[in-house]
């Protein structure tokens, strides 16, 4: 896909801030078990070290230059920038009757089909979220398509 | 990326024990981590991390034995949840619905108030 033409945030910046340290804070707080001493989820080294990079991704993120960070409706949280997906091997999902939050999973922790989701659950994952036509509402984060290896996983794991 | 199941989506018993163990493990992160802001002892320590991994063992386990059971914790039948730590516990105000907040049973008022509830 090629890039489209990025769009200056026009919003106040501490507006921009808060919500992306928001967003990343969150993401730190619900993967801080994946990289805890005493390993509840046992995950192997391999798996730790993804994480590591999943949740640095989100604070490069939220430090980094946000100029160019827009809206969009294509995207989870609303922001116009490729958000990290879950390492490999792992998933976010939202069953979204009662709105229940989100859990983090291991594709093998799936237990049943549903004809109404693409058949790889990998595919949820790509998120194609940098867009530069402004406000644009839509699902296409739902995708069919390849894994993107957004922060130099190591594909081998576990 | 290939799948490496055949399941595309998680079943809502399942689904509901991993909403509880991430619940129950993020909110006993405080007494697991390096700086042991609780004080913890050795025993207690050791106690804490064997709740947590058998929360996410759990979440994880086969749920076949599984049933619903409505007057069981979380309403499920065929699962052994996680004894919380000898000497702790969670306690809760249903009025107003605050969150449930984990203390020492030794701390002050704690034994005056389950007494009044039992």
């Amino acid at each position: 896909m090629a890039d489209p033409a990025k769009i200056e945030w026009k919003f106040d910046p501490s507006f921009r801030n808060r919500l992306l340290f928001t967003i990343a804070q969150n993401e730190l707080f619900v993967t801080r078990a994946f990289v805890a001493e005493d390993n509840p989820w046992s995950c192997t080294a391999k798996e730790v070290a993804n994480w590591k990079k999943y949740r640095k991704a989100w604070m490069d993120i939220s430090t980094g230059d946000k100029k160019y960070i827009s809206w969009t409706g294509s995207s989870v949280n609303l922001i116009g920038v490729q958000e990290p997906n879950p390492p490999p091997g792992w998933l976010s999902i939202m069953k979204q009757v009662g709105e229940v939050p989100a859990v983090r999973c291991r594709v093998t922790d799936l237990d049943i089909v549903d004809p109404t989701l693409p058949a790889d659950p990998s595919a949820q994952s790509p998120k194609i979220s940098v867009e530069g036509e402004g406000w644009r509402v839509s699902s296409d984060f739902v995708v069919e398509g390849d894994y993107v290896n957004t922060c130099d996983y190591d594909m081998t794991a576990p | 990326m290939a799948a490496s199941t055949d399941k595309n989506f998680m079943s809502d018993i399942r689904y509901k024990l991993m909403l509880r163990a991430q619940a129950e493990i993020q909110m006993t992160q405080a007494l697991v981590d390096p700086d042991n802001p609780w004080n913890l002892t050795s025993a207690e320590l050791a106690a804490w991390k064997t709740y947590r991994k058998a929360w996410a063992d759990l979440a994880q386990s086969d749920l076949s034995t599984v049933s619903i059971v409505v007057q069981n914790d979380m309403m499920l039948g065929g699962i052994d949840i996680p004894d919380i730590p000898e000497g702790w516990d969670f306690v809760v105000r249903t009025e107003d619905d605050l969150p449930p907040v984990l203390l020492r049973k030794s701390v002050d008022g704690y034994e005056i108030a389950a007494a009044e509830d039992a």
